[in-house]
Parts: structure tokens; C-alpha cells; sequence
């Protein structure tokens, strides 16, 4: 297969750039610069991987966990530096506040929150977020169900509450 | 039941998730190409010079086993050693004119004594074929022994004496 043409690699940033960076915000403070490390590396392969979606959220992972791990020990030796908060999410309508989405979701453990971000706003199937992850489809399936489950938990009664209001 | 509900709650939250839209990437989308095209060009350069030198190491290692194989073999390359020259040589007599090979017989018994009393009277000398200027008689069974095949050692004892003989 040939290599990535500059045409592809500026679809693939503009349809999932978005769910990339927040897929490697789960892990690291500068999401940015791992989507764009990834989106180079995908473009120096000569082979073009079967799955380049697939394939750009492993790398995308892998690099933003290691860069988390740099960024912990940095911030272990520089003292407290109030660091600015992004917004993980835009608000979109009314049906959930971006915000207390955003709290919700980073309130969840990691490995559900990495599964709900790929399916949900990554659109992977649950084999390739198993590939991904390192566990198989079913554990993959369930730990999003659980991930559901605590969102739910966390924003059911904001989420009822304006649902309600707007019936 | 519960499960249905539980299910259909899952999916209203995931509805609900899926309408949120993430921030967008704060990426440089020019940078980004300019970077992508520099790395492409970068990876086809190194895999075209990896190419190159490949194949030129395998002409120069094809070109080297292909001299290897037309060059004579020597000592070096077989992994053996010459042997010296041989110790004894044989010297095949040829026959006399119009006289017919016949395959050599064991002297009898009595010819044996024969000869060993007359080497014992005149020496050397009496043994057939080697005595100056006689050769072995036409139908001495003895003679045929010696006529057939003598054999020459070339001792160093030999020319030893083959040395004193001459000087004196």
C-alpha cells in the first residue's frame, strides 16, 4: 500500500484531530503535540497502515502515556505552577453542559475513560479499541458499560433535571 | 425488563456524550504539512540511499565470490599440503624388440638354489641382468623376474655411495 499523500493526511486531521487530542488529553497535558508527532510519523511510513484511524490512536497512545510520565516527573520537580485548564469539549446543545461532562469523564479511571472517548467520539469498534488497549473485545465492551454507568451516576441527575425542565 | 431500561438509559447517555463536540485541535495545519512533507521526502530519501548502498554491496560481494571462483586453487584455499616428492620411483624396463611379454612365474625350487649357489661363487655379478653387458637369457625364468620391474631406491645412503664410487 502506498504511503499517506498530503490529501489524506489533511482529512484524517480534520475528521478526527478533534477526537485525537482529547483521546491523548486522557494522558498528557500537551494533546497537540502528540496528535502531531503521530500525524508526522504516519506520514514518514512507507507503508500505509490497513487501518489508519486504528493506527494513529495507538501511536497516539503510546506517545501521549509517555509524555504523561514526562510531564508527572516535571511537575514532581517544579513546584506547584497552576497549569491552564483546557476545555476538553465544546458545548454543542443543551442536553449536557460541557463542563460538568468534562469533570464527569475525568472523574472516571483511566482505562474506562480511554474506551468511552475511543468509541464514542473516535467511532472505533470495540475489537480495535481491545487492539489498542491491550485487553480483549469483551473486557474492552465492559469497561465501557462500567465507564457508562459511572457517567451516568455522575451527570443522571443534572442530565434528567434538564431534561425534565425542557418537557 | 431492568436490563431493557438499563440499556436504554446507557444509550440515552451515550446519546447525549456523543453530542458534545471535542475542542478542536490547536494544530497548525500548514506547519503540519510543510513538517509531513519534509518527513515523506526524508524517509523516501533514506530508503532510496539504503536501497543503493544494498545493492552495492551485493555486486561487490557477488563480484569478489566470482574472482574467488576463477582464481586457482592454492595450498591456502583447498586447506591441504603439498607432498613431497616420492621416495622410491619405479623404472619400467622396456621390453627387447620383437621379444613378446610374458607374465612373470616364480622360479621353481631348484632354480632358486641354482642362482643363490652362483651369487654365493661369483657375487653380484651372477644375477641376472645385472651383470655388464649380459642381459638376462632368452628363457631364464629367473630372468624374467628382473626384466619385468626393477625397483630403484633413491635413499640418501644411495647416493652416498653413488658419490664415493665416483670419486674414488
Amino acid at each position: 500500500m502506498a504511503a499517506i499523500t498530503p490529501d489524506i493526511l489533511g482529512r484524517l486531521l480534520d475528521e478526527h484531530g478533534a477526537a485525537l487530542v482529547l483521546f491523548a488529553r486522557q494522558w498528557c497535558d500537551s494533546p497537540e503535540d502528540v496528535v502531531q508527532d503521530a500525524l508526522l510519523k504516519l506520514a514518514s511510513v512507507t507503508k500505509r497502515p490497513r487501518k489508519p484511524v486504528a493506527w494513529l490512536y495507538r501511536v497516539v497512545r503510546n506517545r501521549a502515556i509517555s509524555v504523561g510520565r514526562s510531564e508527572r516527573r516535571r511537575a514532581r520537580r517544579e513546584s506547584a505552577v497552576a497549569r491552564p485548564e483546557h476545555a476538553w469539549f465544546v458545548p454543542s446543545d443543551d442536553r449536557l453542559d460541557a463542563r460538568d461532562a468534562t469533570d464527569a469523564l475525568r472523574a472516571l479511571p483511566a482505562e474506562q475513560r480511554e474506551v468511552i472517548v475511543a468509541r464514542i467520539w473516535g467511532g472505533l469498534t470495540f475489537d480495535e479499541i481491545g487492539r489498542i488497549a491491550g485487553c480483549g473485545r469483551s473486557t474492552a465492551h465492559r469497561r465501557y458499560a462500567a465507564g457508562l454507568d459511572g457517567l451516568r451516576e455522575r451527570l443522571g441527575v443534572r442530565w434528567v433535571e434538564q431534561n425534565t425542565i425542557r418537557t | 425488563m431492568g436490563g431493557t431500561e438499563h440499556d436504554s438509559n446507557l444509550n440515552e447517555i451515550e446519546q447525549a456524550l456523543a453530542s458534545l463536540r471535542p475542542a478542536g485541535p490547536d494544530i497548525n495545519r500548514d506547519a503540519l504539512m510543510f513538517r509531513a512533507g519534509r518527513a515523506a521526502a526524508g524517509a523516501g530519501f533514506c530508503l532510496r540511499i539504503g536501497t543503493t548502498v544494498a545493492v552495492a554491496l551485493l555486486a561487490a560481494l557477488a563480484g569478489a565470490g566470482g574472482m574467488w571462483l576463477a582464481s586457482p586453487p592454492s595450498a591456502d584455499r583447498a586447506g591441504r599440503v603439498s607432498v613431497a616428492t616420492p621416495v622410491l620411483r619405479v623404472v619400467e624396463l622396456a621390453p627387447a624388440a620383437g621379444a613378446t611379454v610374458r607374465p612373470a612365474r616364480a622360479p621353481s625350487s631348484g632354480e632358486y638354489l641354482a642362482l643363490r649357489n652362483r651369487v654365493l661363487v661369483d657375487g653380484a655379478d651372477a644375477l641376472p641382468g645385472l651383470s655388464p653387458g649380459s642381459g638376462p637369457p632368452p628363457h631364464d625364468s629367473a630372468g624374467d623376474i628382473w626384466r619385468d620391474l626393477r625397483v630403484q631406491p633413491l635413499l640418501p645412503w644411495t647416493a652416498l655411495l653413488e658419490e664415493r664410487s665416483t670419486t674414488s
